[in-house]
């Protein structure tokens, strides 16, 4: 018995009748595989951050549950033989299941860190950034200067 | 160390300060901060991340994009 998180993405332009018949579909599918439910998340319909098979928003929902390891073969073949599912993802559940579920807005240190303001300000050499350029982050001296210190001394 | 006129800082992992022991890949506000702007996975000599972590956050990341959650590649800038 492992505990799984499986989440996967469906097809929005269905109508929500049949959303919620896939949802209930993977469910039913881990309970009848001696599998026990243990959070559902549906997230609703979020945009994908690049077009899936034409479509550039998809409904996500994601649910950790304790099974068999038979559970997910059964499960990746329910996957790819109904239609309206257009990704999927199966991971062993390592998180806890006190926290809050995450569905991007949770930050395991938001106060720290928010006041960088999003990205971490770094370029690599492609990206117009060049060779040894300070990251605008106090947490992260350039690595020109840091390293070099290092060997001279 | 002394002729650059400044005391290296030492770096400390994030998420060991913080306890963190496991990097959700539906964490994507989270993730946005070691991604660039183009969508490259920011080395661990400027996240400063201990070994472990940025293993971990490799692993979301790469979850996350299969997800549709980020992109490879950005397109926003040409």
């Amino acid at each position: 018995m492992r505990r799984y998180e499986t989440t996967f993405i469906v097809n929005p332009q269905v109508d929500d009748a049949a959303i919620d018949r896939q949802v209930n579909a993977v469910i039913d599918l881990i309970k009848n595989n001696g599998g026990q439910i243990l959070r559902e998340t549906r997230w609703g319909t979020r945009r994908m951050a690049y077009p899936i098979v034409g479509l550039t928003q998809g409904f996500y929902a994601s649910i950790v549950f304790d099974g068999e390891n038979q559970v997910l073969p059964v499960l990746e073949r329910h996957y790819q033989l109904e239609e309206p599912y257009i990704r999927y993802l199966t991971v062993r559940f390592e998180g806890s299941l006190e926290q809050p579920e995450t569905v991007g807005q949770h930050d395991a240190f938001e106060a720290s860190e928010s006041r960088e303001g999003g990205g971490p300000g770094y370029r690599g050499r492609r990206e117009g950034g060049w060779r040894g350029a300070r990251p605008e982050t106090p947490h992260a001296p350039g690595p020109a200067s840091g390293d070099k210190s290092d060997e001279e001394l | 160390m002394a002729e650059y006129g400044f005391r290296k800082r030492k770096k400390v992992c994030r998420f060991c300060e913080a306890h963190v022991d496991y990097i959700d890949y539906k964490d994507e506000r989270l993730l946005r901060r070691y991604v660039t702007d183009r969508g490259k996975i920011v080395p661990r000599r400027i996240s400063g991340n201990c070994a472990l972590h940025q293993r971990g956050v490799t692993n979301a990341i790469k979850r996350a994009r299969h997800m549709a959650i980020l992109a490879f590649q950005s397109d926003s800038i040409r």
